[in-house]
């Protein structure tokens, strides 16, 4: 436990290292997102909200040790060659041919006590149709998931959590699907591993 | 020097193995469970069922349970066979054969499995050779119907078979249609579900065309349509099936059908996060009356519920409830099942007690040789014991529920297995993962 703690906190170092060689970017004003209230997400100088209410927050998996974040999102400019975001165990992955001009990817984490206690974050840019499908990963290790007897998963906000499906990364520290757009994501457990009892025979 | 309490594993010691004191031992291993306050604590003393403790009171009402509990069965037995030898003397070894599957009916809703079986045996002797092939169908389903229950999967299957193709040759379809539904169930257990999806259709295109005839199988194949359609996770063919279900009950009475849909509906409900709906659906099932098994293990995944909306107590509660059901069903099996259960609870939660459940689960189910549930606890406990720095021991246990996997022929929890093997192999010391 202490150990995957102390990794999330050496990611952390890496992405401020990033930062300064201009690679990744963290703070830096953006819109407020549009949607309803209101776990909300910091930027450097600014909070903002994530799409999901905080009211169905809960439904989503929780680290077992949460992260001490202090600035809570990422940006990093991706062009038609493709690249990668990495972030607090967070991650995008943008193939070749995904977008046709350079882009501001972002991931945005909640910072207020309730909020960041939960696997979510916001990936950005909202409101574009990708390409090719982009593929987005989670943090799975540390996490409510790890050792759960039912199938993990990623979930995305459409009103309510909505099932896409996931698979763990070879390292098998997070879990990964693929999107044609961004939203707001976080990892749940499916629930399909209720009683089996069956009928008749 | 007189002692106040004693360990369970001093006083197991102390019972001669005997079949008869099986009772006895389930109630003794019942009552070690710590109180209340006590039991969501995670304190390493607690650590082991073995380590347990009981008072002579809890003996002594132990003792005075289960022997209430065998005299009613003795009475059970010997009222059943009483009729058995009646109707045998009288030439008719039909109806002698009859009897004694009625007998394993009622050993079957007592819990006793294994007691059950013994009785569908000697109702298949009798009737192997009567011109009459309706007991003999009859008893071959039943042993399927309780091989299942033990988790004996090949032979369940063997004998569901039989008896389908019996039921076949003498033109009986409804029993083929019970008998086919049953190997159907077998593969849901293995967790082959598209052998069991293919099983479904296919008897349910015998059903249809019985023209509007057995309804009761035609709705309990809509509920296992239901379930494994949720398994696979298609989730709006699973709602339709659950729909059309649910029609049937509304106008049959099966309660035990009934509660079987709604636990269903619950479980597609909670998949959906529309966890309201999902607790009423366990709710309604739990208020039907059904066999304390079938409560037991709806009151389980009430429980899960609850804990993911953060309900600790609420779902501790339940979870009692659910080893009360167990225990009151008398079936090992399901005993061994709740136990199982409250482990994946506790460590859910963080507290280190689940290496008593799952150790109560894992002794029941290697003294009943009950393969699955062994193998699905392993993978579940070798979790536990990785988190707490037991990686070598979490190791053999992954490996040991592979094996059992392997053997049973469940596919996606071989699979499962052999992943977290995998996975756990990068964590072992040098010189354990070189061996």
């Amino acid at each position: 436990m202490t150990h995957t703690f102390r990794r999330a906190g050496q990611v952390f170092v890496l992405a401020l290292a990033a930062l300064a060689a201009g690679c990744t970017d963290a703070g830096g004003p953006t819109a407020a997102a549009p949607g309803a209230s209101l776990g909300r997400v910091a930027t450097q100088s600014t909070e903002t909200e994530l799409m999901a209410p905080a009211s169905e927050l809960y439904k989503l998996a929780r680290f077992r040790t949460k992260p001490q974040v202090t600035i809570a999102w990422a940006k990093k400019w991706i062009g038609p060659e493709g690249g990668r975001l990495d972030f607090l165990g967070f991650a995008i992955e943008v193939p070749a041919g995904a977008v046709d001009k350079v882009t501001m990817f972002t991931i945005r984490l909640p910072v207020d006590p309730k909020g960041s206690e939960h696997v979510v974050a916001e990936f950005g840019p909202h409101n574009q149709q990708f390409r090719v499908p982009v593929a987005i990963e989670l943090p799975f290790t540390n996490t409510t998931l790890e050792g759960s007897p039912t199938l993990p998963t990623i979930v995305w906000w459409n009103d309510a959590w909505v099932d896409m499906g996931a698979t763990l990364t070879a390292d098998g520290r997070r879990l990964r699907t693929s999107t044609p757009h961004f939203s707001t994501y976080g990892t749940a457990d499916t629930g399909r591993g209720g009683s089996i009892q069956v009928s008749g025979g | 020097m007189s002692l106040s309490e004693v360990t369970v594993e001093q006083l197991l010691q102390l019972l001669p193995g005997l079949d008869e004191l099986e009772v006895l031992r389930l109630r003794l291993i019942a009552a070690a469970v710590p109180d209340p306050e006590r039991q969501w604590d995670s304190s390493l003393a607690y650590s082991t069922v073995d380590k347990r403790i009981l008072t002579l009171e809890d003996v002594e009402r132990s003792l005075r349970q289960s022997q209430e509990e065998l005299e009613q069965y003795i009475a059970l037995l010997h009222a059943g066979l009483r009729d058995v030898s009646r109707s045998f003397f009288s030439g008719n070894a039909e109806e002698a054969a009859l009897h004694l599957v009625a007998l394993g009916e009622r050993h079957e809703a007592a819990g006793r499995a294994r007691g059950a079986r013994s009785c569908y045996d000697a109702a298949l002797r009798l009737s192997l050779p009567l011109g009459d092939k309706r007991p003999q169908i009859l008893a071959l389903r039943r042993l399927g119907r309780v091989s299942l229950a033990l988790a004996d999967f090949a032979e369940a299957t063997a004998y569901y078979e039989r008896s389908a193709q019996l039921a076949r040759d003498v033109e009986d379809v409804h029993a083929q249609i019970i008998a086919r539904t049953g190997v159907g169930n077998v593969l849901m257990y293995q967790g082959r579900w598209l052998d069991a999806e293919a099983a479904y259709v296919a008897t349910l295109e015998l059903v249809e065309a019985a023209e509007g005839r057995m309804v009761l199988e035609r709705g309990q194949l809509f509920n296992n349509l239901a379930n494994l359609n949720y398994r696979l996770g298609r989730m709006p063919e699973a709602e339709g099936w659950l729909t059309r279900a649910l029609e049937i009950w509304d106008a049959v009475s099966s309660p035990v059908d009934h509660a079987i849909c709604l636990a269903n509906l619950g479980h597609l409900r909670l998949q959906q996060a529309r966890l309201d709906e999902a607790r009423t659906a366990y709710e309604a099932a739990l208020a039907l009356p059904v066999p304390p098994s079938s409560k037991a293990l709806t009151a389980a995944d009430l429980a899960e519920l609850c804990l993911l909306e953060g309900h600790v107590s609420e779902a501790e509660k339940l979870a009692r409830v659910a080893e009360e059901h167990a225990i009151a069903a008398g079936s090992p099996y399901t005993l061994g099942y709740m136990y199982r259960n409250r482990g994946n609870l506790a460590k859910a939660h963080g507290a280190e007690d689940g290496f008593t459940f799952y150790e109560k689960a894992l002794q029941i189910a290697r003294e009943k040789g009950y393969a699955s549930l062994e193998a699905d606890t392993l993978l579940d406990y070798a979790e536990l014991r990785r988190r707490t720095g037991g990686v070598e021991e979490a190791h053999a246990y992954l490996e040991r529920a592979r094996d059992l996997f392997r053997d049973l022929g469940e596919v996606e929890s071989l699979a499962r297995a052999e992943k977290a093997v995998k996975e756990l192999s990068g964590e072992l010391p040098v010189a354990a993962a070189a061996d």
